[in-house]
Order: C-alpha cells, then structure tokens, then sequence
C-alpha cells in the first residue's frame, strides 16, 4: 500500500477537495496558529488543523504543504473547498481529533523513515 | 476588506519572486513577511498597499496602511502581544506572532506609525545565495 493510501486510511480521511494526483508527503505539522504554521511547517508537510476557512489554503498553498486535514469531523466552508481546487491543495477531513490523528500520523511516518 | 482574501498579494509576489529565481530561503522569508504584513492590513487597517521591489541581491517589502496605528513598536514586537478582536483569534489569527515573524525574517526593518493615521512598514531581505 502506498503512503497516501496508508494515510487515508489509519486516519479516516475523506477527501473534500483536490487535484488528481498528490504531492510527495516529506514530514507533518500540526497547530491551529496560522503565524505558526507559517514559520514553523516545512514544504511537503501534511497540516493537520481544526480550521475550515478559506485562509489555511493560502498559509498551505504560501508553504508548499502537501495537504490539510480538518479534524474532529468539522466540514470545510464552500470558499475553503474553491480554494483548495484552485490552488491544487488536497483538502480532507476526519473523525480523529488533532492529537489522535497526530499520534496515527506519526506512526506511519515514522515506520516509512519520514522522520 | 474580505478577510477571506487574505493571503492573495502574498500569492502573487511569491508567484514574481519565483519567476526570477530569487533563492529558496529568500522566497520563504520574503512570503512570512509579506503575509504577516497583508494580514495585518487586513485585520487592523482601513486601507492599505504591499508594494515588493525585487534587486538582484534583495527583496524590499513595504506595507503602508491608514488605520489606526501602532501606540507602542516595541511592545508590539513582544512575541504574545495583540490587538486582534477576538473573532480574528477564533480563526487562528491574532495571536501576536505577525510581527516578531516579521522581524526574524527580516534582515532590515523600519516600522514608522502614527496613531489614528496609519503604519508604514518597511522590511528588508537580503539575497544570500546557499553556502554563503
């Protein structure tokens, strides 16, 4: 199974928008600062945050982040998911609140030497 | 101002800095400077500009905005300080980290502001090419 497939299932992703093909994952951040976010995260890092506006797909699209997941089961607003498609951003969201999905998260790239 | 905007200048100086192949790390500083300052405008202000002048071995940024002004530079270049109303921190702004983003990524930084007038920023960042 391939990494994204691995991701979207340990963590329940749904995916609410997205281009065809996704990015290389290199590492994950995650935090609900978006000045945090911006400082801190790395290209190619998979955000997770409990934001659904449309500014985290400008602070993901700024950093070159390879996708967001919403957690907690919150729905991205319509802006949020026209955003997401334009800038080509994979939008998903899941069940999982930011510290279980962290913890999934961080199994599967730590078992893939990710980090 | 649409808020929701927030982030679209930035977009497009990024979009300019890459185009003329300005270094990794120089585009990465130039787009947290450029977005903390355009959300401040956004957040803060009642009109403003972001106005980049690209050189070969720098990046200039100057925001000038009219608003209501900065009392205290200073203090407002404490990390945790803010002025932000609190629908802006719900959403993950505010939190006081935009300007000592900008002053960590900045080489060179002049903050002019007068209160009820306005605030003129002005950052520098130099071009440094890998291994220098």
């Amino acid at each position: 199974m391939n990494l994204w497939d691995q991701i979207i299932q340990q963590l329940e992703l749904t995916l609410q928008a997205g281009p065809l093909t996704f990015g290389q994952v290199r590492g994950a951040f995650c935090g609900d600062l978006l000045s945090d976010v911006l400082a801190n995260a790395a290209p190619g890092d998979l955000w997770i945050t409990i934001h659904h506006h449309r500014n985290i797909v400008a602070v993901a699209s700024l950093v070159n982040l390879s996708g967001i997941i919403i957690s907690n089961n919150r729905l991205p607003d319509p802006e949020t998911v026209e955003a997401a498609i334009k800038e080509g951003i994979p939008l998903f969201t899941t069940p999982l609140n930011n510290f279980m999905a962290s913890g999934e998260l961080f199994k599967i790239l730590s078992d893939n030497s990710i980090i | 101002m649409d808020f929701t905007r927030g982030g679209e200048a930035t977009a497009k100086i990024k979009k300019a800095l890459q185009l003329v192949g300005m270094e990794v790390d120089t585009i990465r500083r130039a787009v947290i400077v450029a977005y903390e300052a355009e959300l401040n405008i956004v957040i803060h202000a009642k009109h403003g500009s972001l106005v980049t002048h690209i050189h070969p071995n720098r990046v200039e940024i100057e925001a000038v905005d009219e608003g209501p002004g900065i009392p205290d530079i200073s203090l407002a270049l404490q990390e945790g300080y803010s002025t932000a109303p609190p629908h802006i921190r719900e959403m993950g702004f505010g939190a006081g980290m935009g300007l000592p983003n900008i002053q960590r990524c900045s080489d060179e930084l002049h903050i002019d502001s007068e209160v009820d007038s306005g605030t003129t920023l002005k950052a520098i960042i130099i071009n440094k090419s890998r291994g220098e």
